[in-house]
Protein backbone atom coordinates (compact mmCIF):
# COMPACT_ATOMS: atom_id res chain seq x y z
CA UNK A 1 0.00 0.00 0.00
CA UNK A 2 1.47 3.26 -1.00
CA UNK A 3 -0.60 5.59 1.44
CA UNK A 4 1.24 5.85 4.71
CA UNK A 5 -1.88 7.68 6.47
CA UNK A 6 -4.24 5.29 4.97
CA UNK A 7 -2.08 2.47 6.16
CA UNK A 8 -3.09 3.48 10.09
CA UNK A 9 -6.63 4.23 9.01
CA UNK A 10 -7.00 0.55 7.34
CA UNK A 11 -5.67 -1.29 10.90
CA UNK A 12 -8.17 1.35 12.93
CA UNK A 13 -11.41 0.35 10.79
CA UNK A 14 -10.38 -3.54 10.48
CA UNK A 15 -9.90 -3.28 14.48
CA UNK A 16 -12.89 -1.54 15.00
CA UNK A 17 -11.69 1.41 16.70
CA UNK A 18 -12.09 4.21 13.86
CA UNK A 19 -14.30 6.84 14.37
CA UNK A 20 -17.36 7.63 12.19
CA UNK A 21 -14.99 10.19 10.59
CA UNK A 22 -12.31 7.86 9.99
CA UNK A 23 -14.27 5.41 8.48
CA UNK A 24 -16.38 7.75 6.20
CA UNK A 25 -12.91 8.80 4.85
CA UNK A 26 -11.67 5.52 4.48
CA UNK A 27 -14.52 4.54 2.93
CA UNK A 28 -14.43 7.33 0.23
CA UNK A 29 -10.82 6.59 0.00
CA UNK A 30 -11.26 2.35 -0.96
CA UNK A 31 -13.81 3.23 -3.72
CA UNK A 32 -11.58 5.26 -5.83
CA UNK A 33 -8.36 3.10 -4.84
CA UNK A 34 -8.26 -0.48 -6.05
CA UNK A 35 -5.40 -1.37 -4.09
CA UNK A 36 -6.41 -0.67 -0.81
CA UNK A 37 -9.91 -1.92 -0.96
CA UNK A 38 -7.98 -5.26 -2.02
CA UNK A 39 -5.80 -5.03 1.04
CA UNK A 40 -8.51 -4.35 2.94
CA UNK A 41 -10.35 -7.62 1.93
CA UNK A 42 -7.67 -9.45 2.66
CA UNK A 43 -7.03 -7.61 6.55
CA UNK A 44 -10.51 -8.39 7.23
CA UNK A 45 -10.14 -12.24 6.21
CA UNK A 46 -7.26 -12.25 8.30
CA UNK A 47 -8.62 -10.87 11.08
CA UNK A 48 -11.50 -13.45 11.05
CA UNK A 49 -8.69 -16.13 11.01
CA UNK A 50 -6.86 -14.83 13.74
CA UNK A 51 -9.99 -14.60 15.99
CA UNK A 52 -10.32 -18.30 15.85
CA UNK A 53 -7.00 -18.88 17.09
CA UNK A 54 -6.29 -19.07 20.57
CA UNK A 55 -3.63 -20.67 22.93
CA UNK A 56 -4.54 -22.66 25.69
CA UNK A 57 -4.12 -21.88 28.61
CA UNK A 58 -1.22 -23.80 31.26
CA UNK A 59 -3.11 -26.66 32.96
CA UNK A 60 -2.98 -26.42 37.00
CA UNK A 61 -0.20 -29.87 37.18
CA UNK A 62 1.49 -27.56 34.71
CA UNK A 63 1.33 -24.74 36.56
CA UNK A 64 2.43 -27.18 39.59
CA UNK A 65 4.86 -28.30 38.23
CA UNK A 66 6.65 -24.78 37.21
CA UNK A 67 6.52 -23.62 40.60
CA UNK A 68 8.42 -27.10 41.97
CA UNK A 69 10.89 -26.84 39.05
CA UNK A 70 11.39 -22.89 39.57
CA UNK A 71 11.69 -23.55 43.63
CA UNK A 72 14.08 -26.16 43.05
CA UNK A 73 16.59 -24.40 40.37
CA UNK A 74 16.35 -21.40 43.11
CA UNK A 75 17.75 -24.14 45.99
CA UNK A 76 20.29 -25.51 43.37
CA UNK A 77 21.44 -21.82 42.80
CA UNK A 78 22.71 -21.22 45.96
CA UNK A 79 24.40 -24.87 45.95
CA UNK A 80 26.55 -24.19 42.52
CA UNK A 81 27.49 -20.79 44.59
CA UNK A 82 29.29 -22.65 47.29
CA UNK A 83 29.99 -25.35 44.64
CA UNK A 84 32.01 -22.76 42.67
CA UNK A 85 33.15 -20.96 45.11
CA UNK A 86 35.20 -24.72 46.80
CA UNK A 87 36.44 -25.34 43.46
CA UNK A 88 37.70 -22.03 42.34
CA UNK A 89 39.74 -21.86 45.92
CA UNK A 90 40.86 -25.71 45.64
CA UNK A 91 41.68 -25.32 41.93
CA UNK A 92 43.82 -22.32 43.40
CA UNK A 93 45.44 -23.10 45.84
CA UNK A 94 46.03 -26.81 44.24
CA UNK A 95 47.19 -25.13 41.24
CA UNK A 96 50.12 -22.59 43.12
CA UNK A 97 51.67 -25.46 45.14
CA UNK A 98 51.83 -27.35 41.77
CA UNK A 99 53.45 -24.65 40.19
CA UNK A 100 56.17 -24.02 43.29
CA UNK A 101 56.84 -27.50 43.05
CA UNK A 102 57.80 -27.52 39.70
CA UNK A 103 59.39 -24.28 39.75
CA UNK A 104 61.60 -25.20 42.95
CA UNK A 105 62.28 -28.88 41.59
CA UNK A 106 66.67 -28.98 41.01
CA UNK A 107 65.61 -31.97 38.61
CA UNK A 108 63.61 -30.52 36.48
CA UNK A 109 65.50 -28.48 33.23
CA UNK A 110 65.82 -24.40 32.59
CA UNK A 111 63.95 -25.23 29.36
CA UNK A 112 61.03 -26.73 30.84
CA UNK A 113 60.51 -24.27 33.57
CA UNK A 114 60.50 -21.37 31.20
CA UNK A 115 58.13 -23.33 28.19
CA UNK A 116 55.81 -23.68 31.32
CA UNK A 117 55.86 -20.24 32.90
CA UNK A 118 55.52 -19.52 28.75
CA UNK A 119 52.41 -21.62 28.75
CA UNK A 120 51.15 -19.98 31.88
CA UNK A 121 51.78 -16.77 31.04
CA UNK A 122 49.79 -16.99 27.46
CA UNK A 123 46.52 -18.45 29.32
CA UNK A 124 47.00 -15.65 31.41
CA UNK A 125 46.78 -13.44 29.14
CA UNK A 126 44.14 -14.90 27.03
CA UNK A 127 42.00 -15.19 29.75
CA UNK A 128 42.37 -11.63 30.81
CA UNK A 129 41.67 -11.02 26.74
CA UNK A 130 38.70 -13.05 26.86
CA UNK A 131 36.94 -11.51 30.84
CA UNK A 132 38.04 -8.15 28.81
CA UNK A 133 35.66 -8.73 25.75
CA UNK A 134 32.61 -10.66 27.90
CA UNK A 135 33.04 -7.08 30.24
CA UNK A 136 33.24 -4.59 26.56
CA UNK A 137 30.44 -6.72 24.86
CA UNK A 138 28.01 -6.18 28.29
CA UNK A 139 28.72 -2.69 28.47
CA UNK A 140 28.20 -1.86 24.66
CA UNK A 141 25.20 -4.53 23.74
CA UNK A 142 22.59 -2.69 22.35
CA UNK A 143 20.22 -4.39 25.31
CA UNK A 144 22.35 -2.82 27.96
CA UNK A 145 20.07 0.03 28.44
CA UNK A 146 17.27 -2.26 29.17
CA UNK A 147 19.14 -5.23 31.34
CA UNK A 148 20.05 -3.11 34.33
CA UNK A 149 20.74 -6.57 36.24
CA UNK B 1 0.00 -12.66 55.64
CA UNK B 2 0.33 -13.09 51.89
CA UNK B 3 -2.81 -13.92 49.73
CA UNK B 4 -3.49 -13.26 45.52
CA UNK B 5 -4.66 -10.23 46.49
CA UNK B 6 -1.55 -8.62 48.33
CA UNK B 7 -0.56 -6.07 46.27
CA UNK B 8 3.01 -6.37 43.92
CA UNK B 9 5.37 -4.06 45.96
CA UNK B 10 4.08 -5.21 49.12
CA UNK B 11 4.92 -9.01 48.02
CA UNK B 12 8.55 -7.98 46.39
CA UNK B 13 9.27 -6.54 49.94
CA UNK B 14 8.54 -9.22 51.96
CA UNK B 15 10.12 -11.44 49.61
CA UNK B 16 12.92 -8.99 50.37
CA UNK B 17 12.60 -9.74 53.66
CA UNK B 18 13.04 -13.48 53.44
CA UNK B 19 8.94 -14.15 52.60
CA UNK B 20 9.15 -17.56 50.35
CA UNK B 21 5.21 -17.57 50.18
CA UNK B 22 5.35 -13.74 49.42
CA UNK B 23 7.72 -14.99 46.32
CA UNK B 24 5.57 -17.81 45.05
CA UNK B 25 2.66 -15.35 45.33
CA UNK B 26 4.12 -12.82 42.88
CA UNK B 27 4.94 -16.46 40.53
CA UNK B 28 1.73 -17.82 40.59
CA UNK B 29 0.11 -14.00 39.58
CA UNK B 30 2.38 -13.82 36.91
CA UNK B 31 3.68 -17.36 35.59
CA UNK B 32 1.03 -17.89 32.75
CA UNK B 33 1.60 -13.94 30.97
CA UNK B 34 5.41 -14.45 31.15
CA UNK B 35 5.55 -17.74 30.24
CA UNK B 36 3.47 -16.74 27.41
CA UNK B 37 5.63 -13.56 26.57
CA UNK B 38 8.85 -15.70 26.65
CA UNK B 39 6.51 -18.18 24.12
CA UNK B 40 5.71 -15.29 22.00
CA UNK B 41 9.11 -14.14 21.35
CA UNK B 42 10.88 -17.83 21.25
CA UNK B 43 8.46 -19.91 19.45
CA UNK B 44 8.97 -23.07 21.18
CA UNK B 45 7.35 -23.90 24.49
CA UNK B 46 10.44 -25.83 26.26
CA UNK B 47 12.81 -22.67 25.82
CA UNK B 48 9.61 -20.52 27.12
CA UNK B 49 9.85 -22.09 30.17
CA UNK B 50 13.23 -22.47 30.82
CA UNK B 51 14.15 -18.83 30.01
CA UNK B 52 10.49 -17.50 31.92
CA UNK B 53 12.22 -19.57 35.10
CA UNK B 54 15.39 -18.21 34.43
CA UNK B 55 13.58 -14.44 34.29
CA UNK B 56 11.91 -15.04 38.12
CA UNK B 57 15.43 -16.40 39.02
CA UNK B 58 17.19 -12.95 38.14
CA UNK B 59 13.92 -10.89 39.30
CA UNK B 60 14.56 -13.05 42.24
CA UNK B 61 17.74 -12.42 42.92
CA UNK B 62 17.83 -8.59 41.87
CA UNK B 63 14.61 -7.15 44.03
CA UNK B 64 16.41 -5.73 46.35
CA UNK B 65 17.52 -3.18 43.18
CA UNK B 66 13.60 -3.02 42.00
CA UNK B 67 12.10 0.59 43.32
CA UNK B 68 8.97 -0.66 45.05
CA UNK B 69 7.17 2.52 44.04
CA UNK B 70 7.14 1.45 40.62
CA UNK B 71 4.97 -1.31 38.65
CA UNK B 72 6.53 -4.71 39.12
CA UNK B 73 5.48 -6.15 35.55
CA UNK B 74 7.30 -4.08 33.38
CA UNK B 75 10.22 -4.38 34.85
CA UNK B 76 10.19 -8.06 35.45
CA UNK B 77 9.07 -8.13 31.64
CA UNK B 78 12.08 -6.16 30.22
CA UNK B 79 14.66 -8.80 32.38
CA UNK B 80 12.48 -11.66 30.14
CA UNK B 81 12.40 -9.32 26.99
CA UNK B 82 16.77 -9.05 27.01
CA UNK B 83 16.95 -12.96 28.26
CA UNK B 84 15.10 -13.94 25.41
CA UNK B 85 16.93 -11.74 22.86
CA UNK B 86 20.15 -12.52 24.31
CA UNK B 87 19.27 -16.40 24.06
CA UNK B 88 18.19 -15.77 20.12
CA UNK B 89 21.41 -13.80 19.30
CA UNK B 90 23.43 -16.50 20.87
CA UNK B 91 21.42 -19.21 18.94
CA UNK B 92 23.73 -19.78 16.09
CA UNK B 93 21.11 -21.98 14.00
CA UNK B 94 17.87 -20.61 13.27
CA UNK B 95 15.44 -22.77 14.77
CA UNK B 96 11.84 -22.98 13.77
CA UNK B 97 8.70 -21.11 15.44
CA UNK B 98 6.77 -24.25 16.78
CA UNK B 99 3.70 -23.90 19.02
CA UNK B 100 1.52 -26.42 19.79
CA UNK B 101 -0.68 -24.68 22.22
CA UNK B 102 -2.51 -23.41 19.28
CA UNK B 103 -6.41 -24.23 19.25
CA UNK B 104 -7.63 -22.89 15.78
CA UNK B 105 -11.44 -23.33 16.10
CA UNK B 106 -14.03 -23.69 13.09
CA UNK B 107 -15.07 -20.20 11.39
CA UNK B 108 -18.50 -19.21 12.18
CA UNK B 109 -19.34 -18.78 8.29
CA UNK B 110 -17.68 -19.70 5.57
CA UNK B 111 -15.15 -18.04 3.33
CA UNK B 112 -14.37 -16.95 0.14
CA UNK B 113 -11.77 -19.04 -1.86
CA UNK B 114 -9.00 -16.56 -1.19
CA UNK B 115 -9.43 -16.38 2.31
CA UNK B 116 -7.20 -17.45 5.08
CA UNK B 117 -9.83 -19.44 6.53
CA UNK B 118 -10.33 -21.74 3.79
CA UNK B 119 -9.76 -24.95 4.89
CA UNK B 120 -8.95 -25.38 8.38
CA UNK B 121 -6.85 -28.18 8.71
CA UNK B 122 -4.00 -29.54 11.35
CA UNK B 123 -1.77 -27.85 8.11
CA UNK B 124 -3.25 -24.29 9.34
CA UNK B 125 -0.95 -25.05 12.78
CA UNK B 126 1.83 -25.62 10.55
CA UNK B 127 1.65 -22.77 8.32
CA UNK B 128 0.59 -20.48 11.25
CA UNK B 129 4.10 -21.40 13.21
CA UNK B 130 6.09 -20.98 9.85
CA UNK B 131 4.73 -17.72 8.98
CA UNK B 132 5.52 -16.64 12.64
CA UNK B 133 8.64 -17.61 12.11
CA UNK B 134 9.48 -15.49 9.57
CA UNK B 135 8.21 -12.62 11.61
CA UNK B 136 11.49 -10.66 14.05
CA UNK B 137 10.73 -11.76 17.52
CA UNK B 138 9.39 -7.93 18.27
CA UNK B 139 7.25 -8.83 15.79
CA UNK B 140 6.21 -12.09 17.35
CA UNK B 141 5.92 -10.02 20.53
CA UNK B 142 3.18 -7.49 19.04
CA UNK B 143 1.70 -9.93 17.85
CA UNK B 144 1.38 -11.89 20.48
CA UNK B 145 -0.01 -8.85 23.06
CA UNK B 146 -2.20 -8.08 20.13
CA UNK B 147 -3.71 -11.40 18.99
CA UNK B 148 -3.49 -14.02 22.05
CA UNK B 149 -3.75 -11.37 25.03
CA UNK B 150 -6.28 -9.14 22.99
CA UNK B 151 -4.49 -5.76 24.04
CA UNK B 152 -5.07 -2.79 23.20
CA UNK B 153 -2.81 -0.36 20.73
CA UNK B 154 -2.29 1.60 23.61
CA UNK B 155 -1.44 -1.21 26.40
CA UNK B 156 0.76 -2.74 24.19
CA UNK B 157 2.88 1.10 23.60
CA UNK B 158 2.77 0.88 27.51
CA UNK B 159 4.40 -2.41 28.18
CA UNK B 160 6.24 -2.42 25.45
CA UNK B 161 7.44 1.41 26.32
CA UNK B 162 7.45 2.85 22.55
CA UNK B 163 4.89 5.04 20.82
CA UNK B 164 1.66 3.95 19.76
CA UNK B 165 2.43 4.87 16.33
CA UNK B 166 5.34 2.33 16.56
CA UNK B 167 3.16 -0.36 17.25
CA UNK B 168 0.57 0.13 14.79
CA UNK B 169 3.39 0.55 12.30
CA UNK B 170 4.86 -2.62 13.37
CA UNK B 171 0.83 -4.35 13.78
CA UNK B 172 0.78 -3.19 10.31
CA UNK B 173 3.52 -4.95 8.76
CA UNK B 174 3.59 -7.88 10.30
CA UNK B 175 0.13 -8.61 9.98
CA UNK B 176 0.99 -7.56 6.34
CA UNK B 177 3.15 -10.22 6.47
CA UNK B 178 0.59 -12.65 8.01
CA UNK B 179 -2.02 -12.51 5.58
CA UNK B 180 0.45 -12.48 2.65
CA UNK B 181 1.83 -15.40 3.65
CA UNK B 182 -1.58 -17.16 4.19
CA UNK B 183 -2.59 -16.15 0.61
CA UNK B 184 0.52 -17.84 -0.83
CA UNK B 185 0.25 -21.02 1.05
CA UNK B 186 -3.59 -20.95 -0.06
CA UNK B 187 -2.99 -20.89 -3.73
Amino acid sequence: MKHEHYKHLLLRVVDGVATAEEREEFTAHIRSCEECHREYGEFKNLEEFMSAVKLKDLSEDARSAYWHSLYNRLERGIGWIFLSLGAILLLGFGGFMLIREFITDPTVSVILKIGVCVLLAGFVVLLVSVLKERLFVRKYDKYSKEVKL
Amino acid sequence: MVDMNTPDAKAVSLTIAGDKEAFAVIVARYTERIYRMALYILGNEQDAMDLSQDAFIRAYRNLKRFDVSRPFFPWFATILRNLCYNFLRRRKRKQTYNIEDFQIAEPSSPSSPSSPCAGIAVETKIVLNRALSELSPQAREIIGKFYFEQLSYAEIATELDIPIGTVMSRLYYARKHLKDRFIREAR
